[in-house]
């Protein structure tokens, strides 16, 4: 395992079990009123607090709402405004991360995530891959992240995804070579389809499964915080989860309802699932990294020409 | 592929479709929780519909029953002198199941006094008359209730044009607009709208013995599968009539979902300015709600 920087306080390596206790704040934020979010983030943060809670997590855009079309520049946040260090601060004690949208120095606007550990900011990840086809419209709305990391918490390794991140599974592996042994991937999915199919409804199932995999091929626990609530006619709906390295479901939370949902888990599961399953001591990054080069090298070639016109078959 | 084999694909696919079942537990929670949550950011507490005796307006009002509380939900009863007997009877019957308050207005006078200045005025013209008559009560009552208009129009008739704009497709929200015909039959049933509702011929009841299925010459449950394959799994024309369906009924379908286009639409505003509604002003409806 590459785990770069100071190794957090004997993860994984001590005979005893590692109790940590994670939140998860399924909530339904206010649509564009930041500061209404923010009040209601640091009460759940003190109930979170209260209840001896080591990990908080947020959904995507917590602070924000999803929906936001032309309000993005008025919701943005940097690291100076009120809102954002008053929830940097409110972390003192636990592991805190949560939604925002990020107004960079020179005015980019970004789906971001923040992640805190004891009063302080460790880490933010600017969503990678935005959704713009059918119901999303993420492009138009914002730049898009250019680097997919794990980083060191009190806790252990941690890696976040911010939603579509999930479908584009090179940041998944990523973040497993980088070393992460918790993936939190927030959410704000809207529920599309009702079929009662085997698994149950479509894209919560297409959803659950993803992330189930990711902890089985990763041998790592992951924590999906999806958003409850409905933004003009979108159903968003919650199920958030806790899976373990190996895919058992440690922890679901409702559909559909808010909440702050806590459980415990024992962080050296990663351990002993790598034990037995050590897959990751073997993976080939050299071998992907070259076939990656040479796909992107041949991909530029095709390009060349005729800009890869499909269906010609050479002047008439 | 042989015609032997393309058969067979095509009966396996549309079996498939006909073998689908809906999660109308979740289907239940969602739209019941959708119809609460939009009343509330709206600021309200109760919701006024429609209420026809058809199988439409029954859902959406046991929906919103279910959402509310009955006693925040009324049930608009507008007969006209030519509608069914049978059809207030049934919006009656659909009001006791769901413990809804109800209120009975006769829209004949108002219909009649207007076209009394156009006496060959046809069926059409009187239907959609009567549709926005209805309407402009609804949303009279629904600012002195302090309620919102719930819309009770379902995907099919929503993508054929099979209803009056701004008549009854005019509505604040509208819980079963992403539901078929066929989907709102199961629906339905699985919330215990009575049998008598669900069983009779759908009608919009503008005179004896109309039927939706007679005007529009197809069934819904044909419609619902076409315009599934066609909408919801994106199979090109060529491709439906590969699946079997016939390709007159292919065609007219596609011609009604693209000259009704506009009933789904707000009005087109020419833009003229840098900024403009419609077009480059573009906020939620949920702002700030």
């Amino acid at each position: 395992m590459a785990v770069t920087g100071a190794p957090p306080a004997a993860a994984g390596t001590g005979p005893r079990l590692r109790t940590v206790r994670v939140g998860i704040a399924q909530v339904s934020p206010r649509l564009g009123d930041v500061a209404a979010n923010v009040e209601s983030h640091l009460e759940i943060v003190e109930s979170a607090r209260l209840q001896k809670t080591n990990l908080l997590v947020f959904p995507e855009l917590s602070t924000a709402g999803y929906q936001l079309k032309d309000l993005v520049p008025d919701v943005a946040l940097t690291g100076a405004s009120s809102g954002f260090r008053a929830l940097v601060a409110a972390s003192r004690g636990m592991a805190l991360g949560f939604g925002f949208v990020e107004e960079s120095a020179d005015h980019r606007f970004y789906n971001s995530y923040a992640f805190c550990d004891d009063g302080k900011l460790v880490h933010v990840h600017r969503k990678v891959y935005l959704p713009t086809y059918g119901l999303f419209e993420e492009g138009r709305l914002y730049a898009a992240g250019e680097d997919v990391r794990a980083f060191d918490t009190r806790l252990g390794r941690a890696g976040i995804l911010v939603c579509e991140d999930v479908w584009h599974p090179s940041t998944a592996y990523i973040l497993s070579q980088d070393g992460a042994e918790i993936m939190i991937a927030a959410a704000a999915s809207p529920l599309r389809g009702a079929d009662g199919s085997e698994r149950g409804t479509s894209n919560v199932d297409v959803w659950h499964t993803a992330l189930e995999m990711y902890s089985q091929l990763f041998g790592c626990w992951v924590v999906l915080a999806n958003r409850v609530g409905f933004e003009d006619g979108l159903a968003f709906w919650g199920g958030s989860r806790v899976i373990a390295p190996g895919g058992r479901v440690a922890f679901e939370a409702p559909l559909l309802n808010a909440g702050l949902f806590v459980t415990d888990i024992d962080w050296n599961e990663v351990r002993r699932y790598r034990v037995g399953d050590p897959t990751l001591r073997s993976e080939r990054l050299d071998i992907t990294i070259a076939e990656l080069q040479r796909i992107q090298r041949q991909r530029v070639e095709k390009r060349t020409g005729l800009g890869g016109l499909a269906g010609w078959e050479g002047q008439p | 592929m042989s015609p032997a084999t393309t058969a067979a694909m095509a009966e396996r696919l549309r079996r498939g479709y006909r073998e689908r079942q809906l999660n109308v537990d979740l289907l239940q929670r969602v739209l019941a929780a959708f119809v609460h949550d939009e009343v509330q950011k709206a600021g309200l507490e109760r919701a006024v519909l429609g209420l026809s005796g058809g199988i439409d307006s029954s859902l959406v009002a046991f929906l919103a029953a279910r959402a509310l509380g009955p006693s925040n939900v009324t049930g608009f009863i507008l007969p006209y002198r030519a509608s069914d007997p049978q059809s207030e009877a049934d919006a009656r019957l659909v009001a006791e199941a769901t413990g809804i308050r109800i209120e009975r207005i006769d829209i004949t006078p108002q219909v009649d006094a207007y076209f009394a200045a156009y006496p060959d005025a046809g069926a059409l013209r009187r239907g959609n008359k009567m549709a926005r008559e209805r309407m402009t009560i609804l949303y009279d009552h629904s600012a002195v209730l302090g309620a919102l208009v719930l819309g009770t129009s379902n995907k099919t008739e929503l993508f054929l044009g099979y209803g009056t704009i701004y008549g009854d497709m005019a509505s604040a929200i509208n819980p079963i607009g992403d539901l078929y015909k066929t989907q709102v039959w199961a629906l339905s049933r699985a919330m215990g709208v009575p049998a008598r509702v669900i069983d009779k011929h759908p009608s919009a009841d503008l005179w004896a013995g109309q039927t939706d299925e007679a005007d529009l010459g197809f069934t819904y449950a044909e419609v619902d599968e076409l315009l599934h394959f066609m909408v919801e799994r994106r199979y090109r024309h060529e491709e439906l009539i590969a699946l079997g369906f016939d390709a007159r009924f292919v065609h007219r379908v596609e011609d009604l979902v693209t000259r009704s286009q506009y009933k789904r639409r707000m009005p087109l505003i020419c833009k003229v300015s840098g900024r403009s509604i419609g077009h480059d002003f573009r906020y939620p409806r949920d702002w700030k709600a």
